[in-house]
């Protein structure tokens, strides 16, 4: 509706900028509305699809000595957060793994705090395999 | 529509023009047309009949569905039986009603069917005197205690016997008597009671001694092993006398779970003994009747036994509950109800084993009672003196005994007397609560469960949720409207504006599942991430804009139409990924909470509670009304867009002609004529939120509370405390359950045609109600809207 912009430049300019920076801030909603979507669709893509394409698994050297030599544990990262500790209210960084093995380990997932690992690495020599049912 | 029966053509080029032809067949429409006109015009009159004959069977449906909430019980009699009982009697009824007994203090206990009155023998032995005897709560089974202080019960049982399924029934009654337990004090029994809590059995009894009355308890125990319930072994009478401290005790009541007393003295008092570790010892001391100064007449406790009703000499029925007042930490006996008054002393009562109803009677007045709502749901005014009442387990048939020993059977037809608009509406004392409250809490783990039944909570739930909702969408929606219609390019705004519709089409259980198990918890420890994030978008804007005047105007001229839209977008993304990344920033300079151990720690979760006293949920407002936005966006965004689109270009392109720059066209052109448009799609937007269930169900935590939000609206005298009066009301960083929400959630568990049921349709149709106020108003308003700017 508005051709002043395809017009010759005229005298008017000062008139005509009246009002731009509103024209911009609507321009803002359109921008939240498009990335809203755009974002919604690429998260649930992203966090759909991810189940066809197998997750690195890394070692961790943890700090903590278990008979006699570093404990190692191996696993998916798969969340990483901040905690408080109870005690004292510190914020404490720390990772979720997914190690399987529920049958071994008790649990198929485990909290590690980052502080309590020594060194991370990223064999290439591990893989993961499903186990069927009574299999 | 063109004719195919015509085969002129509409213009006859050989006709002169202006020619008055007397058979104008050229103008008659064809048959077919108008059969189809015709036709069509009852299908159009049929579908918009059909259409208010649906909306309006809805609430016929719905209206039937909650009618009955708001019925009266009705009493209507059944039939009468002559006792063969005199004096002091005491009945009672079996399942159906079928066969009543009878009992006054004598050795025989009397079946009362329809043809004959059957005397049967408790079998006490020879020179057994019993002194006091009363209806166990529970039970089918009558306290005794005697002229030598022993007390015991007898238990009633009955069988039904049918031949065939069309055969008359036969109900034969039988009594087993206990064993009786000694007092230990050879002394009349003036008053008892009996709780059984399962290991543990207690009798408290007055009795009469000569050096004065005393208060004594005898308790049993039962060892439970695995081959079923043992033998029982009694424990030694305890003399609670000294504990009165010289009062006369008249009454006792023993709460079942058989480790308090109640005892009423001859001055009106109340004593609440309680059996704590170390022995027995005076709890409570209360006059319930102090201010009016009568005398407690009849003392009984409800079904449930947390709660006591108390009678007195002038009519007044007061109800006390159990509840741990604050500042206390023990359960202590208040004042939650009192009824309107009777006109005659009350005499007599009975509580019905079903629910909280109980009923009331003096000289030939008995009334209906619900003790939750503290109503007196129905007086009967009677031609005979009552004598003595009962109710049968399910609470169906009420029986009322005349001065001459008839019987008198009512039916009592009352299936939702938890009903009624303060139910529904008001604040209640329930029990166990140490204030009167609004609250939702339909259901309970045991049968003696108080239903709480008030859409306050939910009312307030479904305001706050679409309050945040509208507030996150609507200024989203509306400038991006605004600017796909007036500022963006047509060839843009063909992608754009589908892009904006599909959301639309997600499905909400996906954006309550991705609000629930994504977003909450990235909101959780964000917030100040995302209130500089708020603001960056706005600031970014005014950034670019203040750019963009200083461009001289042939250069800007060079940027197609509609370039701010993707100018814009780099730096807002700049802009705003540098706010998320200072939220820790903010954190620890504004948001410092303070420990208990004194140390300080910045965390927005501990800082809200302690600065604003509300609490902080996960599962709050912020995420509702986000993702509430993904649904409500797109519905406002679509109908504004085509208001705006709309506006006739003739306006638009006169108020460039005379110098307005494109915004000012905006704000006076446009602006105005769309609003009635805006308006439309405003409303429609908030009827999305209203109604939206899937989204506020998962991801809002289902908590029906009412914070200080309703006390706003439902004005509470003690409004506008605390730091931040205004803050207070609308919290929100906490949860709520909304009226459709509870639908979704509890009509799956409803049992059709109970109160709890007929509710939820009321909560639908409070919801109706308030959608349909919200949409007169605005149609209205719209509708002058128009008016005012109308163009043609």
């Amino acid at each position: 509706m508005s051709d002043a912009n395809s017009n010759p430049p005229s005298s008017a300019a000062l008139l005509s900028s009246k009002g731009e920076i509103k024209v911009w801030l609507t321009a803002t909603g359109l921008n939240v509305g498009l990335f809203m979507v755009a974002g919604l669709l690429l998260l649930i893509t992203w966090n759909g699809l991810s189940v066809f394409w197998p997750q690195p698994v890394s070692e961790f050297t943890l700090t903590s000595q278990k008979d006699g030599s570093p404990e190692k544990i191996a696993g998916i990262i798969t969340k990483q957060q901040t905690r408080r500790s109870a005690a004292t209210g510190q914020a404490i960084e720390e990772i979720q793994i997914f190690t399987g093995n529920r049958d071994a380990y008790g649990l198929a997932f485990r909290f590690l705090d980052q502080s309590s690992l020594a060194s991370t690495t990223l064999p290439s020599d591990y893989i993961v395999a499903e186990r069927s049912e009574y299999g | 529509m063109q004719s195919a029966e015509s085969p002129e053509p509409l213009r006859d080029p050989a006709a002169p023009p202006r020619s008055p032809s007397p058979v104008p067949e050229r103008f008659m429409v064809s048959k077919g047309v108008l059969r189809f006109d015709r036709f069509m015009t009852y299908v159009i009159l049929f579908g918009g009949i059909g259409i208010i004959a649906a909306v309006f069977g809805i609430f016929v449906f719905i209206g039937s569905v909650i009618w009955p909430l708001f019925q009266s019980p009705t009493l209507t009699p059944l039939r009468e039986l002559p006792l063969a009982t005199s004096g002091t009697t005491l009945v009672g009824l079996d399942e159906r009603s079928e066969l009543p007994y009878s009992y006054d203090g004598s050795a025989d206990l009397h079946f009362h069917s329809e043809s004959s009155n059957v005397s049967q023998p408790l079998g006490l032995e020879p020179g057994t005197q019993i002194t006091f005897w009363r209806q166990d709560r529970l039970n089918d089974r009558i306290l005794l205690g005697t002229q030598d202080g022993r007390v015991g019960f007898v238990d009633i049982s009955f069988t039904a016997k049918q031949s065939s399924p069309k055969a008359p029934r036969s109900v034969t009654g039988s009594l087993k008597l206990a064993p009786w337990l000694a007092l230990n004090n050879p002394a009349p029994v003036e008053s008892l009671d009996y709780a059984s809590q399962g290991e543990r059995k207690l009798f408290g009894a007055i009795v009469n001694a000569p050096e004065g009355p005393k208060l004594l308890v005898v308790g049993q125990r039962q060892k439970k092993g695995l081959m079923g319930a043992g033998k029982l072994e009694a424990t030694p009478p305890e003399d609670l006398t000294p504990l009165l401290a010289g009062a006369r005790p008249i009454r006792v009541l023993l709460p079942g779970t058989a480790d308090a007393i109640v005892v009423q003295t001859q001055t009106n008092e109340l004593l609440y003994l309680f059996r704590a570790p170390s022995g027995w010892e005076v709890r409570q001391q209360l006059k319930p009747f102090a201010d009016i100064a009568t005398d407690i007449t009849v003392m009984d406790f409800l079904y449930g036994d947390v709660s006591l009703v108390l009678g007195d000499s002038k009519g007044n029925v007061r109800i006390l509950s159990l509840n741990v007042p604050p500042g206390s930490d023990r359960r202590l006996f208040a004042e939650t109800q009192r009824l309107q008054p009777l006109d005659a002393p009350i005499r007599h009562f009975v509580a019905s084993r079903r629910n909280k109803s109980f009923v009331v009677a003096g000289d030939t007045q008995c009334a209906l009672c619900y003790a939750t709502t503290g109503t007196v749901r129905s007086v009967l005014d009677l031609p005979y003196t009552v004598r003595s009442l009962c109710l049968d387990a399910k609470a169906e048939h009420l029986g009322i005994v005349d001065s001459d020993g008839t019987l008198h059977l009512n039916t009592v037809h009352d299936p939702h007397p938890e009903a009624g608009w303060r139910t529904f509406f008001g604040k209640i004392w329930y029990e166990g609560y140490s204030e009167p409250k609004w609250e939702w809490q339909s259901t309970g783990g045991t049968d003696d469960f108080e239903p709480k039944l008030s859409l306050v909570p939910l009312i307030i739930g479904s305001i706050k949720g679409t309050l945040y909702a509208m507030l996150f969408a609507v200024p989203i929606a509306l400038l991006a409207a605004i600017y796909t219609s007036q500022f963006l390019s047509a060839s843009v705004k063909r992608i754009v504006k589908p892009a904006m519709e599909i959301m639309a089409s997600l499905p909400s259980v996906v954006l309550g599942f991705l609000a629930a198990l994504w977003l909450a918890p990235i909101i959780e420890t964000k917030v100040p991430s995302i209130l500089l994030l708020i603001l960056s978008i706005p600031l970014s804007a005014m950034i670019a804009g203040s750019i963009w005047i200083r461009v001289p105007l042939h250069q800007r001229n060079r940027l197609p139409r509609g370039a701010e839209f993707w100018l814009l977008a780099p730096l807002m993304a700049a802009l705003g990924y540098l706010a998320w990344l200072s939220g820790p920033a903010l954190e620890s300079l504004l948001f410092v909470a303070k420990l208990p151990d004194g140390s300080q720690i910045a965390d927005f979760r501990l800082w809200w509670p302690q600065f604003t006293g509300l609490p902080y949920d996960q599962r709050n407002c912020l995420v509702v009304g986000f993702m509430m936005g993904f649904a409500v966006i797109p519905v406002i965004f679509t109908i504004a867009e085509d208001a705006l689109s709309n506006v006739p270009p003739a306006l638009t392109s006169a108020a460039e002609a005379l110098g307005a720059s494109r915004w000012q066209v905006v704000r006076t052109v446009v602006l105005p004529i769309a609003s009635a448009g805006i308006f439309s799609a405003l409303m429609i937007g908030l009827g999305r939120a209203v109604g939206e269930t899937m989204i506020v169900v998962m991801a809002t935590g289902n908590t029906p509370v009412v914070d200080a939000a309703g006390r706003l609206l439902f004005g509470d005298p003690g409004l506008g405390g605390g730091l931040f009066p205004l803050a207070d009301h609308w919290n929100i960083f906490s949860g709520m359950r909304t009226l459709s929400a509870n639908i979704a959630v509890e009509l799956p568990e409803a049992a059709q045609g109970s109160t709890h049921y007929r509710t939820l349709f009321l909560g639908a149709f409070a919801l109706f109600l308030m959608t349909f106020v919200l949409n007169t108003a605005a149609e209205l308003l719209r509708q002058r809207l128009r008016e005012k700017f109308k163009i043609v």
